[in-house]
């Protein structure tokens, strides 16, 4: 694939290469996964964009190995410390995952157990992975729960997760995860639960983790406000394919992909007035995948070609690559939607 | 935009006015009222949409829920479309039982003798108060200082125990040392020979009867076995015998002299157990042990010798033990004396009182022209107490019939009264008409008239159908809030079938309309709401709520659960079904964005409580409580540029100083209401530019 970009003087921790993932189903094969690639360089943090069924959850279960029974991994390969991660049994994968490779799921009631103690929970991980004494692992469990920011750790160690409310269980399901030193650090929508202040405090705290720990971090949203916060570099993906990469000053100032402009104009932000751009329709079904572009269906901007032919990757900069006809030199031209317009304007005034 | 510009602020739709909702919680000694909306008023216009936004926790959808009817309002009143649907009771109750204590107390002010009775009551009761405070104090100076002996001794025996252990546990491994140095001295080496001796020796024996049990357990002729047994006996014999030469061997070397007592009984394979002090007498081992344990002994000595130094340490500042208990003893005595002069003088006081109480008494007896109630002054505070005590009771019993959306007796009374006065018009116009002889016909018509007139008045009878199916709800969660048993239309059409509609013919085209509305076809109604994805599911939510035809929908957190693109076309529907059937919107939402984008005026909760107010451009452009500022500054928005530069601001209560100064909702600027006190508001309007 053309696709991958290799930044020079990046360290390139994990790459994700033509990635092909289907589900069986009663009603066929779904295809959730449809060539997806990507680098993710040491120390930055990507983030993913897409509606639900996009293939965003499926790419980063892939990641961790955590995909569902009924998966069938078609073709491609994940490379981690030149191993594929798609090749390697349950037991080989049990060294990487947790320990090298981490993951923070939505809700966080959900990925604590109920019924557990939240200190012993933290120090499970400790004595399974690291081989610590008990004692050892509640004091390190204790140190992990202050660095998250749980007032008073000590009292905390003993209490149940139905104690904590929504942030702070977030908070500890990052202890957990940040535990036995991770090196990656995949948060999928990890405050689409919360409120706006605890978002906030939460996007902090994952930041403040990331640069003491040189964490490199796969961030899965749909929120474009927090991937403007958190994100160095951005992938927006549509129907199980990438659609447009680049770094996030790209995505969000001199985005391409009509999906990309469709997804900046759809949701309202501060200064927005006037009827909101929603996109019709809704994502197309992935048993049977369109022919050409996914998008095309509801995309306002669609060419011809679209429903024929599936576009290439067209390279915009070094390091900002679109998949749309649009950027083909044939093309016509078009103009953006008027909030894409607007955006991009301000870049003009910032600088 | 097109906003504002519908809107009329003429007619208040929904006046929510001191709503108080407060949930009763735990039991016992953890019994605690959660005051989850504390005091909320605002009123919403017709066609307005008013934004509630707030953390989770926050009291907003619980305001949406009190509205809807969902709760018994704890205080307040809720009017909507001009009438109230639901009133507070406790409110009432305690405002009359307020009233009760303030009317005692102010009739006593005008009675001679009550009021010289209960000056010198209180009087005592203060004095009692105070005596009763430094009781308190007392115990506890005691409980403490008692608590600090206490710690005193328990410091010292804590360091005496530590020391204690330390040099037992240090005893203990010294002891172990000199156990295992004497142990190897009387180790020697015959001594372990015979041990091996006797461990090969059972060690055979095991694996020949092991063996032989193997023979026996075999399925061959009984004399083979018996051969073979022996055989199996001979080679084993063979081996111990072997084994035996080859420790006699051993030991001859070793030790000559132990052979020769032995060497018999070894032959003859007998098991010897042998006994350590045999060779123990040797004085050169009983030497050697004398030795070490001399040398033991000296280092046990240094240790005593160290340990009483530490000791001696530790008891440098020995407390005296029995003069501090002493001490207690005599700090109880005291205290128990004190408080025990303390009760004698309450019960003093209260004699005292008493005896003055009589004497009041006697000298009103004496002299009952001195202690003449003023009557006139009494009645008058009693009837201006008992109006407002009635005023209470009836508007406690008129609120009863406000909850339950009923004709109150006044409103009966009034409609009565309009319908007699029309029946009286009439008869008057039949006499007229008679008079002049004009025809039937025109009776007819003019009955006809009157009994539209009296069938308009009877309908505006509240009912609980008429006044809240026009307020509707949409839920946060589309997928919960449906019933999965049900088809589409069902479930749209169950508000019209409690509303009384029977006609099958006019429910379905009611249906069929609703749902073409709110974007879906007519043919999705035979469905079942699994079969539709959470953005179709949500329009059903709308298209059920809008079938009764509503003026108000409580729409909470109705885009919150749905996908990014969907979001956007949920939002465009409910702008557009505003603008088409003029409706007014309470939209809760924690979004701000949205709430920015879709609300024309916006309150922002925080614990139950409004605290700021405003039109949604005044809000965001001049937010001045700290909570709406830390809101504000926490929404991540679509620009790096600008994510890069934001600074949150997180909210800290305390900085609010509300001890004397009492903090209320006032409007600061026309159509900005903030929560705050003097000092802060003084603080905002130099914020605003405003004097």
């Amino acid at each position: 694939m053309t696709n991958i970009i290799t930044q020079p003087n990046k360290e390139v921790i994990l790459r994700v290469d033509d990635l092909h993932i289907s589900f069986k189903t009663q009603q066929g094969i779904l295809k959730a996964v449809r060539g997806v690639s990507f680098n993710l360089y040491r120390g930055e943090t990507l983030a993913i964009v897409g509606e639900s069924g996009s293939g965003k959850s499926v790419t980063s279960r892939a990641i961790m190995g955590l995909l569902a029974g009924n998966a069938i991994h078609e073709k491609g390969s994940i490379y981690y410390q030149d191993k594929d991660l798609m090749l390697l049994t349950e037991e080989e994968f049990t060294d990487i995952r947790g320990t090298k490779i981490a993951m923070i799921f939505q809700d966080p009631m959900s990925s604590l157990n109920p019924i557990m103690k939240v200190g012993k929970q933290i120090a499970e991980t400790l004595i399974l992975k690291l081989n610590l004494s008990r004692r050892a692992a509640k004091q390190k469990a204790i140190e992990l729960m202050r660095e998250v920011g749980i007032p008073q750790p000590e009292k905390r160690y003993h209490q149940y997760p139905f104690q904590f409310s929504g942030g702070m269980r977030q908070r500890i399901v990052i202890a957990i995860a940040l535990a036995n030193n991770a090196e990656i650090l995949i948060c999928d929508e990890p405050t689409t639960a919360l409120d706006v202040t605890i978002q906030a405090q939460i996007l902090d705290l994952i930041n403040r983790l990331k640069k003491e720990r040189n964490l490199s971090v796969i961030f899965i949203t749909h929120d474009l406000g927090v991937v403007a916060h958190m994100a160095d570099r951005a992938l927006v993906m549509y129907a199980g394919k990438v659609v447009e990469i680049g770094k996030t000053e790209e995505i969000f100032y001199d985005p391409k992909h009509p999906y990309t402009w469709a997804l900046l104009s759809s949701m309202p932000s501060l200064e927005t007035e006037g009827r909101l751009d929603a996109i019709p329709g809704t994502p197309p079904n992935l048993i049977n995948p369109p022919v050409g572009d996914a998008f095309a269906t509801r995309n306002n901007y669609a060419l011809a070609i679209d429903f024929e032919m599936e576009p290439p990757f067209f390279k915009v900069s070094d390091t900002h690559y679109a998949a749309t006809w649009l950027l083909h030199p044939d093309a016509p031209k078009v103009t953006p939607p008027a909030a894409v317009l607007k955006l991009m304007s301000k870049r003009g005034q910032s600088k | 935009m097109s906003r504002h510009k519908n809107i009329d602020y003429n007619q208040k739709v929904l006046e929510v006015r001191n709503l108080y909702q407060h949930f009763k919680v735990g039991t016992g000694s953890r019994k605690l009222v959660v005051k989850a909306v504390d005091g909320v008023s605002f009123d919403i216009y017709k066609r307005e949409v008013f934004g509630l936004v707030g953390e989770s926790g926050c009291g907003k959808t619980t305001t949406g829920r009190c509205i809807i009817k969902l709760y018994d309002i704890t205080d307040g009143t809720i009017k909507y479309n001009g009438r109230i649907i639901s009133a507070g009771l406790q409110g009432n109750k305690y405002r009359i039982r307020k009233a009760k204590l303030a009317r005692k107390n102010e009739i006593t002010e005008h009675r001679p003798l009550a009021k010289k009775i209960k000056n010198i009551k209180d009087e005592a009761n203060n004095e009692i108060v105070l005596m009763n405070a430094e009781i308190e104090k007392l115990q506890k100076q005691q409980e403490n200082e008692i608590i600090r002996i206490n710690k005193i001794i328990n410091d010292y025996e804590e360091k005496v125990s530590i020391a204690l252990h330390a040099f037992e546990s240090k005893r203990n491994k010294v002891r172990l040392e000199e156990k295992a140095e004497i142990d190897r001295i009387r180790q020697r080496d015959v001594l372990d020979l015979f041990r091996i001796y006797n461990k090969t020796l059972h060690l055979i024996e095991q694996k020949s009867k092991s063996k032989i049990a193997y023979i026996k357990g075999l399925p061959i002729p009984e004399n083979e076995k018996i051969e073979r047994l022996a055989e199996e006996n001979e080679v084993h014999k063979e081996n111990i015998a072997q084994t035996i030469d080859r420790l006699i061997n051993k030991l001859s070397e070793v030790s000559p002299d132990i052979l020769a007592q032995y060497e018999d009984q070894i032959r003859q394979g007998h098991k010897i157990k042998f006994k350590p002090e045999v060779n123990l007498k040797d004085p050169e081992i009983v030497e050697k042990i004398n030795a070490v344990k001399v040398k033991y002994q000296k280092i046990y000595e240094q240790l005593e010798a160290e340990h009483q130094v530490e000791i001696a340490k530790i008891d440098e500042n020995k407390p005296d033990k029995e003069a501090l208990e002493n001490e207690i003893k005599q700090l109880k005595l005291s205290t128990a004396q004190k408080i025990k002069e303390i009760n004698a003088k309450i019960k003093e006081i209260n004699q005292q009182a008493k005896q003055r109480i009589n004497e009041v008494k006697q000298h009103a007896k004496d002299h009952p022209e001195l202690y003449v109630d003023n009557l006139e002054e009494i009645e008058k505070i009693k009837q201006k107490y008992q109006a407002i005590i009635d005023e209470e009771k009836r508007q406690l019993k008129i609120n009863r019939y406000y909850n339950k959306l009923k004709e109150t007796p006044e409103e009966k009374a009034e409609r009565i009264r309009k319908l007699k006065q029309l029946k009286e018009e009439f008869n008057l116009f039949k006499q007229k008409a008679l008079a002049r002889g004009e025809s039937k016909e025109v009776i007819a018509e003019e009955k006809r008239k009157l009994k539209k007139k009296i069938k308009e008045i009877n309908a505006q009878k509240p009912s609980y159908a008429r006044n809240m199916s026009t307020m509707q709800m949409v839920f946060q969660d589309p997928i919960s809030s449906l019933n999965p048993r049900m088809t589409v239309r069902e479930i749209i059409s169950e508000g019209l079938v409690v509303r009384g509609e029977r006609n099958k013919a006019i429910i379905n085209e009611k249906v069929n309309r609703v749902l073409e509305l709110v974007g879906l076809s007519r043919d999705h109604a035979s469905r079942y709401p699994h079969e539709f994805s959470g953005g179709q599911r949500q329009r059903i939510g709308i298209a059920r709520a809008l079938v009764v035809d509503p003026d108000l929908i409580i729409a909470d957190e109705p885009i919150s659960a749905l996908d990014v693109s969907i979001q956007a076309q949920i939002i465009n529907l409910l702008n557009d079904l505003k603008e088409q059937l003029g409706l007014t919107i309470l939209f809760i939402a924690h979004d701000l964005s949205v709430v920015k984008y879709f609300c024309d005026r916006i309150a922002v909760m925080y614990y139950g409580k409004i605290v700021e107010l405003a039109s949604s451009e005044e809000l965001f452009a001049n937010p001045l409580h700290p909570y709406t500022k830390a809101l504000l500054s926490a929404i991540p928005h679509p620009d790096p540029d600008y994510e890069a530069k934001r600074v949150r601001i997180t909210y800290d209560p305390s900085v609010h100083n509300y001890l004397h100064d009492k903090p209320e909702l006032v409007e600061i600027k026309p159509g900005h209401f903030v929560y705050a006190n003097k000092e802060e508001q003084a603080k905002y309007k130099q914020q605003l530019g405003i004097e």
